[in-house]
């Protein structure tokens, strides 16, 4: 740290440059349009399944959605991702790579179109976000039947906050459309079957897919800021393959979540998809919590079924799927079922919040205080004695004394 | 119960033996004047709710100047009403144009709580429709949002503002587009290397507001300094009005100068400040009146809480329930609010501190202040003894001198201290260690164009950066071009960022306890010294300075450490000539090499040397800033140092040297650690005897260059010292006792006494080197 001032008399001894290097006009690569100085693009088909044909009409809209991901039944998706040149955000991280990815229907299948935008020097930053913004509109204006939306990973936390710091910083107006994360309901969905639910672990355990040749996220950065001060493109490559590749599999998600979804509860039988499901509790809790009537009432049947029909199989879902019907005969006001089931979900272990639930419904509904109270002791010895638990126990012996 | 003291103090001569000066300040009823009419008329309804229906003349003269458009600071003493001073004109312009802001500033978190309350009282009791919200690291991630697009005035500390506020001003961009008012309390806390850092912050809020097409104006407040106007202006970068007399009442107020008894007269040592003020102390909380005491070092805090709680200990009273706490830097946060919150509720009923609680953290009412030495500039004391005494009671403070030259010269020239303005306070803003730093931070925060005026010299600094890869240049714009997040590691409370954490590990425990920064840590922290933190004495067991860790255990031993550290400074530039009292000074920079070999081991209670111990740490180097005084050949200092014995000479050097050092932080706001010192017979640059005062901290605080400017103060208050001290051959109150190991038994008094009038006679042409310097 001594030589501070040993460098800066180094600096001062060297004869100023005078005025700067204009706008560097490197190109990432050979498939690399210029857009303007400074500012590059490219555009990727990539295939997704024919499958998904049926979710995505002719001009590219996206439909059938299901109402849990609440943005209306149909859509002109914008899939996003954005590249920064440092991870901690804060104005001095730069977007330099952002891909929109929009949805092609083929005779020979269907398609995501990626269009990657890539900033290559600094100083060429706020052409390189008004080129993204006109893109952006005209993607989405006049003239599309469904209304345009970002489709994101993690949007809502990471892509869209740095896309307006950087629209602020160019003095421009980021154009807010309507936004899909599928961060929340693919945690919902997913995480109590995968646990983590970065895009690259959802991709491999519930899409099927491998990247060849990837680079981990966090190594984005360093490879683009060798870029800028050497100007070498040997390391860009594999962040642009990364980058479309998320892109693609953003689509691909989106559509399977979507698909997944509408299908329930018919298992996907096809011999290509060995990928995971979704966690059945956390589906049918969506689909009571945001569905249409329709798929509530639906959702209502399964859940009927699944505590009655088949036998336990594995005790903890079958709890979770059974407390879950506990609290629709409990919205009911449907005591009786709900008393029911709560003595099945104590017959098959339960947790102690389980036994108490059980002791209330006994000692407030069914008045059967000798019941509740042998719930109780039951807990008491299952579980170890609290505070709580020893006074709802004496209460009970009271009321029992009382009533005898 | 205070006066009941007073009277007892006045009729106990063995106290009044040694008061040295007696002063009572009457109680003063304050000037008054008229809620200006054009005040919104919610926000009247809302002062009277409180009771005020007229401000003092100091708040009139403030709101004038803000609301005619200029920027003001405002000097106040502590219970001025200050808070109403910004209080008022902002809440006006917020009531009027609803879409207005205003960042305050305060330097601490614990201060940003106490103002947020007080302003929520004023707002609730009016229910004005002002949002105040603090944003600050205890601010919840889930209501920072809302902080950002609702709050109308929003609490921050300048560490906020620079780590997490200005990074990320877009998310606060309506709030910079719509600020109106920055308001800077406790102005004179921003001095130093903390200073300069903060302007330099100030530097990047004004870039970042004006981005947004805001130019806000500022309300600063400080307390009593010398260059209360100066300071302000330095550290927001444009003219300044100042608001100097306070219209406030005051209650009665005794401030007494009390010089402990010499415990022996030959050798003028006397007894020492920590066992004064513990007698003292003592003496006042056993009437029950609530005292505060200051102490000069975090060590000596945890010594006097100790022996103050040891003496009152009694089971059977409970202590007399006295509770008495110890207060610093260096506690764990949570640790602290509950002293503060046991001070004001009144279940604590003193406390011992260092100069954390000088600022105005609120710890409602103390009858007394005791200060156990002079802490270092007037300012500061004054500030201490505000701390006893509020509007209408009588208060008592006491300063308790120790033998050290400055508070010898303070207690001996009562008028000094009471009468004379205080310290100036001074910033380096332009320390190329800040500044790089800062730099940083500002080009992350937006682009730098070339043509901007950041500070002088950021060009060569952003080449620098530029060479280093962490900002790229376009045209004439630097854009920054890094992963990191620069105000992440860049600390505003010391030059270097580099701190070293101290963990208990008694019995295989782990925890953290506190922290201290790197060289701090090599002289307090090596292997085996006794550190002590909160009344707990802990060992060092080892020091990793390159993990940054130092692991101790609990320990009781009787002994305290106390490491020698030996210095060698080269000379690297000389900038600038000053010319001063008898001849000239020279300022540039220096590299100061110092390496930390022994330590001594003292006995607790009786302070006695009770053995060695060796220190094996690699050497510390430090690029800083330096007044060097040489004494050229025929300059009448010079003759007077060759008029002494060959021994004599180093001894004389040096000593005054640290006389210097030590008289000086009454001229500059600073306590004699800030600055270093060193002598050589024959300094090998120059060629001649010299001595030089050196900043310690890298790069410079501004303390070089304040001291150039105090020197004929500072020299001629050197001179009283070595003149008037009442020993005969050197004490610790002037140049120190003789000292064999020295090599040189003569009178060290007598030698100095010579030089440094030789020093005073000489003319600048006497000193005028020049040309005659030889050239490396």
């Amino acid at each position: 740290m001594t030589d501070l001032y040993d460098r800066l008399r180094r600096i001062r001894e060297r004869k100023s440059d005078g005025g700067g290097r204009g706008v560097r006009d490197r190109s990432p690569g050979t498939d690399w349009d210029r857009a303007c100085p400074g500012v590059y693009r490219r555009t990727r088909d990539m295939v997704l399944p024919a499958r998904f044909g049926e979710q995505i009409d002719d001009h590219g809209g996206w439909i059938g959605i299901s109402s849990l991901f609440r943005v209306g039944e149909c859509l002109t998706p914008l899939f996003l991702d954005v590249e920064t040149s440092g991870l901690s955000g804060g104005s001095g991280s730069v977007a330099f790579l952002v891909g929109l990815g929009r949805l092609r229907r083929r005779e020979e299948g269907v398609l995501v179109r990626v269009e990657q935008f890539f900033l290559s020097d600094l100083g060429a930053e706020s052409e390189f976000t008004a080129l993204l913004h006109e893109t952006i509109e005209s993607a989405g204006g006049a003239g599309t039947p469904a209304p345009p939306a970002y489709v994101t990973y993690n949007g809502a936390g990471f892509d869209l906050p740095v896309l307006r710091t950087r629209a602020i910083l160019a003095r421009r107006s980021f154009p807010e459309y309507l936004h899909l994360d599928l961060l929340p309901p693919t945690r919902r969905l997913y995480s109590p079957v995968i646990g983590s639910c970065r895009l690259t672990a959802v991709e491999r355990r519930v899409l099927c897919l491998e990247r060849e040749n990837d680079i981990p996220g966090s190594e984005v950065p360093e490879r683009y800021l060798r870029f800028i001060r050497t100007g070498q493109t040997r390391d860009l490559s594999p962040v642009m393959d990364h980058h479309l590749q998320d892109i693609a599999h953003l689509a691909f998600l989106g559509l399977h979540l979507n698909d997944t979804i509408l299908r329930y509860p018919e298992q996907d039988s096809r011999e290509d998809r060995a990928g995971a499901g979704p966690d059945e509790a956390g589906l049918l809790r969506m689909l009571l919590e945001r569905g249409s009537p329709g798929e509530r009432v639906r959702a209502e049947e399964i859940l009927y079924h699944r505590v009655y029909d088949k036998p336990p199989r594995d005790g903890v879902e079958w709890i979770s799927i059974a407390r879950l019907h506990a609290l629709v005969a409990r919205r009911r006001n449907d005591w009786n079922e709900l008393c029911r089931t709560l003595q099945l979900i104590r017959g098959q272990g339960g947790t102690l919040q389980d036994a108490v639930d059980l002791a209330i419904q006994l000692e407030h509904r069914s008045r059967d205080y000798i019941a509740a109270l042998s719930v109780v002791r039951e807990a008491g010895e299952q579980f170890g004695w609290d505070a709580a638990l020893r006074h709802r126990e004496a209460r009970l012996n009271r009321r029992i004394n009382r009533s005898a | 119960m205070v006066e009941e003291l007073l009277r007892d103090l006045r009729s106990d001569s063995s106290f009044m033996e040694h008061v040295r000066h007696w002063k009572t300040v009457d109680s003063w009823p304050g000037e008054y004047g008229e809620i200006p009419r054009f005040i919104d008329s919610r926000l009247l309804d809302a002062l009277q709710r409180q009771g005020i229906d007229r401000l003092y003349s100091h708040q009139l003269e403030a709101i004038r100047h803000v609301t005619e458009g200029r920027n003001v600071v405002v000097v106040t003493p502590t219970a001025s009403g200050k808070t109403l001073t910004y209080n008022v004109p902002v809440l006006d312009r917020i009531l009027r144009e609803p879409d207005s802001r205003a960042l305050y500033l305060f330097p601490t978190k614990a201060l940003t709580q106490d103002q947020q309350a007080e302003l929520n009282d004023t707002i609730e009791k009016g229910s004005l429709p002002v949002a105040v919200m603090t944003y600050d690291g205890d601010t919840p991630r889930s209501i920072r949002s809302s902080v950002r697009t609702r709050g109308r005035i929003v609490v921050t500390n300048p560490d906020m503002l620079h780590t997490g506020v200005l990074p990320n001003h877009t998310r606060w961009a309506q709030f910079f587009q719509n600020l109106r008012y920055v308001v800077i309390d406790e102005l004179h806390v921003y001095r130093g290397i903390f200073g300069s850092h903060v302007t330099n912050v100030i530097r990047r809020l004004t870039r970042v507001a004006r981005f947004y097409g805001a130019d806000p104006q500022f309300i600063l407040c400080s307390a009593t300094i010398g260059n209360p106007r100066e300071l302000a202006e330095r550290v927001v970068g444009v003219p300044v009005e100042l608001v100097e007399k306070n219209g406030a009442p005051r209650g009665e107020k005794h401030l007494i100068l009390y010089n402990p008894p010499l415990v022996d007269r030959v050798q003028g040592i006397r007894q020492g400040v920590v066992h004064a003020s513990v007698k003292l102390a003592l003496r006042f909380l056993r009437r029950g009146v609530k005292t505060i005491v200051f102490s000069r070092s975090r060590q000596r805090t945890e010594l006097v809480a100790d022996y103050i709680r040891k003496d009152l200990e009694n089971i059977f009273t409970e202590n007399e329930r006295i509770r008495v706490e110890s207060y610093r830097g260096g506690y764990l946060p949570s640790e602290r609010r509950s002293i503060e919150k046991g001070l004001r509720e009144g279940t604590i009923q003193g406390v011992v501190s260092t100069n954390a609680l000088e600022l105005g953290i609120d710890i409602g009412g103390l009858d007394a202040a005791v200060l156990g030495g002079f802490p270092g500039s007037v300012a500061a004391a004054l500030q201490q003894a505000g701390r006893a005494g509020r509007r209408r009671s009588v208060s008592i403070a006491v300063l308790v001198a120790s033998s050290s030259p400055v508070d010898q010269y303070v207690v001996e020239h009562p008028d000094f201290f009471l009468e004379r303005s205080p310290e100036s306070a001074w910033v380096n803003p332009d320390n190329p260690y800040v500044l790089m730093d800062q730099l940083k931070c500002a080009v992350f925060d937006l682009p730098m164009d070339r043509s901007e005026h950041f500070a002088p010299g950021v060009e060569d600094l952003l080449r620098l950066l530029e060479e280093n890869g962490v900002v790229h240049r376009t045209g004439d714009r630097w854009h920054w071009s890094d992963q990191s997040y620069p105000a992440e590691s860049v600390s505003l409370r010391s030059a270097t960022s580099d701190n070293v954490v101290i963990v208990d590990t008694t019995d295989g425990a782990d925890q953290v306890i506190g922290e201290m920064d790197r060289p701090s840590a090599k002289e307090f922290l090596f292997d085996n010294a006794i550190y002590i933190h909160r009344g707990t004495q802990y060992v060092v067991r080892k020091l990793d300075i390159d993990n940054r860790q130092c692991r101790v255990e609990l320990s009781e031993v009787n002994y305290f450490t106390d490491a020698l550290v030996k210095v060698d400074v080269q000379v690297l530039t000389e900038d600038e000539e000053v010319p001063a009292v008898g001849g000239a000074l020279l300022l540039g920079d220096v590299l100061v090499r110092s390496v930390v070999a022994k330590f001594k081991k003292i006995r607790f209670s009786t302070h006695e040397n009770v053995g060695y111990g060796d220190i094996d740490l690699p050497e510390e180097q430090m690029h800083t800033r330096a007044v060097m005084t040489v004494f050229p050949p025929g300059h009448p200092a010079r003759k007077a140092l060759d008029a002494l014995s060959p021994a004599a000479r180093p001894v004389a050097l040096n000593r005054l040297a640290r006389l210097v050092r030590n008289v000086a932080p009454v001229f500059l706001m600073s306590v004699p650690q800030d600055l270093g010192v060193y002598s050589a017979v024959r300094d090998p640059h120059f060629g001649e005897p010299a001595f030089f005062l050196y900043d310690r901290y890298p790069g410079g605080s501004g303390l070089a260059e304040a001291f150039a400017a105090a020197l004929p103060a500072i020299m001629t208050a050197a001179r009283h010292r070595v003149t008037g001290c009442g020993c005969s051959s050197g004490c610790p109150s002037c140049v120190g006792p003789v000292d064999a190991a020295e090599g040189w038994e003569g009178n060290p008094r007598e030698a100095v006494r010579t030089v440094l009038e030789g020093w005073l006679e000489g003319r600048f042409e006497d000193a005028n080197w020049s040309g005659e310097v030889p050239q490396r």
